[in-house]
């Protein structure tokens, strides 16, 4: 089969929102890194519009209407950017403003569509209603949610896990100042969920420090770090890297405890492996098929995990160990690039790209990931400054 | 404990011109670590170790490697650099980055540190400098044949400590000694005189023909000493080429040492003939007398050997000194010095010999200049060129408005009188002058529209804006059409450039403080250069240890009251 004459043009399309911003922003740089010519919708702006509808003293209806009315134009940007640019894919993530007029649209006009839900089924239920609109619709939970999804009306449904980002996340040299502020014997980092509630409350004797939004509010406001602040993506990798035992808890509103039903694994996981941070993890099954013996340590009970924290404090260079294999394994096979590849094996037709096309891993080219750093942080991060040492040495610009 | 780096990614010359800067740190912070980063393939330079307590060694050649290998992708290598930097025994309190390249102004904001000084990248990704005599290397780059510094004296500057009566430093082992009695033994040259030729250099603009090193050679009697090769590996085919177009024996040595047993063997020298190169250096550190033959992108007022009465020769055209990058086709700077010349300088250099006219180059004498102690290249007897005055008074200017430190023990340094000039460079001194003095005029409106700019109608604002603009606009384009004026109006817009407020008044603040420094600067750069037009010299008559009792006497620079 001969080679495509042009890479595939993908546009990828954010939520207003959320914790997929983040991973809208990183599955662009993983096209990027494929050598996709990719452009990101990055409707984060229009976040804080959201929320002032929100907010808005005005009847349910009205709201309603008002939020709906904001979707449209927003949907229109997307049918506005894919009709003058032409993309091989639409490629949305969860909660993306595509509702079945714009995907409608896209196909009609000859565009592939797919959506990578990102979400819990169980808890955000909308999927069913946008299945269909789909050609490929992408979920982190294997069968039997994929028959649902063929069943709701998916041109197919495959399962892809979340990943971790090796541009964002990623082992990052400590200031005194960063060590002094997040640095910790045991922490954890995320949403004050009730299963992790209670999780935490018993461990409240070895006052692991709790960062995230909302926990002020709880039993352990004693224990939330920098005020019960929301934290941000690079001060969730300095928690991570500064802290020697991290705790990485499934979230689940349904349960007091471990979700006994965990069918996906968290993004939590593949970032705090990529930063080359210890963990400990709840077990959940799909870890088996992700991760090798011995680069994850998980728990099933609360009992075992109080064994489990001061058992691995006095002993660094198990972490370590134990840490480093977790990360190459992530950077391995784990990254967003790998879940693109998987993507664009399963929507994109041979003219525009080989499927099966080999490299031992999709190692990131170098200036895209400094090119696409630069687009989406404001300020030169220590990894982006190293990357372009790497640069002036691979180009002999000493 | 005061942490202190210095960050020299730089070659061996360099490395080696760092030294006096390290011996300042040593004065100035006896207490503090100093440490020093070098890349990794010139680490083995063997600087005195008493100079510094530790060597970072920048792993430049196991990064290409890696970054070589695709498959591996450069997780790696930047994994690898995070080690690097973890293992650097930051944080320091001071980081100062001698090095001008954007890949080190990476590295310099890559270590934790307190401060830093020098070429740095900020987190803006905008290069920051944050020093007034990195900003004036930077802005003197393109006006090279006014440049008024050596980078040894800039050095030293630049962390804030003054300069010695010492020059460079270099370790010579009792291996290298050992080393050094052996080659003089092998080639019969124990006890005797000798005189040592560096063929080679880092490029071939900057290389003097090897035919001509041949037939300097042949032109200086044997009386005056053997002659040997001398140069790295690489340039042991040169070193052939040169003995078999040479009527005389000479020994080829090329290749036969490490750089301490070459700073052995040229410690037992009479004199090295070179071109700018790292023996260069290396033959100044131990003392050895150097005639440098400069050509091409080399500027010797800023890299010469470093040392009272070396001696230099230098182009007489107008493309030299030609700009780092330039692309030359001619390399005519190469033909300017004849072999015969070139005998005469030599014997002239060991004085063995009166000062020689030479037909299209200049014979420049090194000297230590007071009040600061820096280096300067001087005509010995020569008529000075409108350009040795706009070097010489551009060097006080700028010393005094950088405020360069006075020299250690002070004394040891003379003060020069520059010669009254002839009618055509006065002519074009005069010219000179007349441009600063505009440009004075217009960085001191522009400075006081700047500064009035918080209190001006916002209507009015943009129109002022465009004013100020258009003035710099037009002093960058005086600073190229008039190389005097040139490091003025660049130094002008890195000061611009580096402003860090985004507030009205910081932005107007620090503008208007830039537009009047280039204001000023212009300003005493033109009465420096009024001051020789006129021939007002007050004389104070001493001694000077580098010139004969022709020569003009000893004087400090300033004007006659009526």
């Amino acid at each position: 089969m001969s080679r495509p004459a042009r890479p595939p043009r993908v546009l990828v399309v954010g939520p207003i929102a959320g914790g997929t911003l983040d991973t809208a922003r990183s599955t662009a740089r993983g096209a990027e890194a494929l050598g996709a010519d990719t452009r990101l919708l990055d409707f984060g702006a229009f976040g804080a519009g959201w929320d002032v509808i929100t907010k808005l003293d005005v009847s349910p209806d009205h709201k309603t209407r008002l939020k709906a009315d904001y979707a449209k134009v927003l949907g229109e940007a997307i049918v506005a950017t894919a009709a003058s640019w032409r993309p091989d894919l639409v490629l949305a993530l969860a909660q993306a403003p595509m509702n079945a007029s714009v995907s409608s649209r896209l196909r009609a006009a000859g565009m592939r569509t797919a959506l990578w839900f990102v979400e819990n089924h169980r808890v955000l239920t909308y999927w069913k209603a946008v299945a269909k609109d789909y050609d490929a619709f992408f979920a982190i939970q294997d069968e039997p949610f994929l028959a649902m999804v063929r069943e709701a009306g998916a041109g197919k449904a495959v399962y892809l896990p979340t990943a971790c980002d090796p541009v964002r996340h990623a082992p990052v040299t400590l200031s005194d100042d960063d060590r002094a502020r997040f640095g910790a014997d045991v922490s954890f980092a995320g949403a004050p969920y009730r299963n992790r509630q209670r999780l935490l409350l018993g461990l409240i004797d070895m006052a692991p420090r709790i960062w995230g939004d909302g926990w002020q509010a709880t039993e352990l406001a004693r224990l939330a770090a920098g005020g019960g602040a929301r934290f941000t993506l690079d001060e969730m990798v300095k928690i991570f890297n500064a802290t020697a035992v991290n705790l990485n808890i499934h979230s689940a509103n349904h349960v007091e405890g471990l979700d006994p039903d965990g069918d996906y694994v968290n993004p939590r996981t593949f970032e705090l492996a990529a930063c080359g941070a210890f963990q400990l993890v709840d077990a959940r099954a799909p870890l088996g098929a992700l991760f090798a013996p011995g680069e994850l340590v998980t728990f099933t009970s609360m009992a075992q995990l109080r064994e489990q924290i001061p058992y691995f404090l006095a002993r660094p260079a198990e972490r370590a160990a134990i840490a480093a294999r977790a990360r190459q394994r992530a950077i391995g096979e784990h990254t967003f690039a790998h879940r693109v590849r998987r993507i664009f094996d399963e929507t994109l037709p041979a003219s525009v790209w080989e499927a099966g096309r080999t490299t031992a891993a999709p190692a990131a080219d170098l200036d895209r990931a400094i090119d696409a750093l630069a687009r989406t942080a404001t300020k030169m991060s220590p990894d982006e400054a190293m990357m372009r040492v790497l640069r002036h040495v691979r180009d002999g610009v000493l | 404990m005061r942490k202190i780096l210095v960050v020299q990614l730089c070659r061996i010359g360099d490395i080696l011109m760092t030294g006096p800067l390290l011996r300042g740190l040593r004065r100035a912070h006896p207490s503090a670590e100093v440490s020093l980063m070098v890349m990794d393939s010139f680490a083995a330079t063997p600087l005195p170790s008493h100079l510094y307590d530790r060597l970072l060694v920048f792993p430049l050649g196991g990064l290409a490697g890696a970054l070589a290998d695709r498959q591996r992708g450069w997780e790696p290598s930047r994994d690898a650099l995070r080690s690097f930097f973890d293992d650097a025994g930051g944080p320091f309190d001071l980081v100062v980055n001698l090095t001008h390249t954007d890949m080190s102004a990476l590295v310099t904001s890559l270590v934790p540190a307190r401060r830093r000084v020098g070429l740095v990248m900020r987190a803006d990704r905008r290069l920051g400098l944050d020093s007034a005599w990195m900003t004036y290397l930077r802005a003197s780059m393109r006006s090279r044949p006014v440049s008024a510094f050596h980078l040894v004296d800039l050095f030293a500057w630049t962390a804030g400590v003054a300069r010695d009566a010492s020059g460079l430093e270099i370790t010579v082992t009792a291996d290298d000694e050992a080393w050094a009695a052996s080659f003089m033994r092998t080639h019969g040259l124990t006890g005797r005189p000798f005189i040592a030729l560096q063929l080679g250099a880092s490029s071939d603009a900057k290389r003097w023909p090897v035919e001509r090193f041949a037939a300097l050679a042949d032109a200086l009697d044997p009386s005056l000493g053997e002659i040997v090769i001398i140069g790295g590996p690489a340039e042991r085919a040169l070193a052939d080429r040169c003995v078999a177009a040479t009527a005389r024996r000479v020994i080829n040595g090329a290749g036969a040492s490490t750089l301490g047993g070459l700073a052995a063997l040229l410690r037992h020298s009479r004199l090295l003939v070179t071109n700018d190169t790292g023996p260069m250096h290396v033959a100044a550190a131990v003392g050895t007398r150097v005639l440098d033959v400069s050509s091409g992108p080399v500027s010797p007022h800023e890299t010469g050997p470093y040392g009272a009465g070396h001696v230099v020769v230098e182009p007489v055209l107008a493309c030299s000194p030609c700009p780092l990058d330039a692309e030359c086709h001619h390399f005519a700077c190469r033909a300017t010095l004849s072999p015969d010349e070139a005998a005469a300088v030599a014997r002239f250099a060991m004085g063995e010999g009166p000062e020689p006219v030479l037909a299209q180059s200049r014979l420049l004498v090194a000297q230590r200049i007071a009040p600061s102690g820096r280096i300067a290249f001087l005509p010995a007897r020569e008529a000075w060129t409108a350009d040795d005055y706009v070097r010489y008074a551009s060097a006080r200017v700028w010393e005094t408005g950088l405020d360069a430190p006075a020299s250690v023990d002070g004394g040891w340094a003379t003060t020069v009188t520059p010669p009254a000039p002839s009618a055509e460079v006065m002519a074009s001194l005069a010219r000179i002058e007349a441009v600063l003095h505009n440009v004075a005029r217009d960085a001191a409106q522009a400075a006081a529209l700047v500064k009035d700019l918080p209190r001006t109608a916002p209507a009015k604002v943009p129109q002022v804006a465009a004013r100020v603009h258009a003035t710099l606009e037009r002093l960058l384009a005086i600073g190229e059409s008039e190389r005097a004026v040139h490091p003025i109006v660049m130094f002008l817009r890195h000061e611009i450039d580096s402003v860090a407020a985004t507030d009205m008044a910081g932005v107007s603040r620090g503008q208007a403080a830039a537009y009047a420094g280039a204001s000023k600067r212009a300003e005493q750069l033109a009465e420096a250069l009024h001051v020789v037009d006129l021939g007002r010299w007050t004389e104070d008559r001493g001694p000077s240890p580098t010139s004969s009792p022709d020569a003009p006497t000893p004087s400090s620079l300033h004007r006659r009251t009526a």
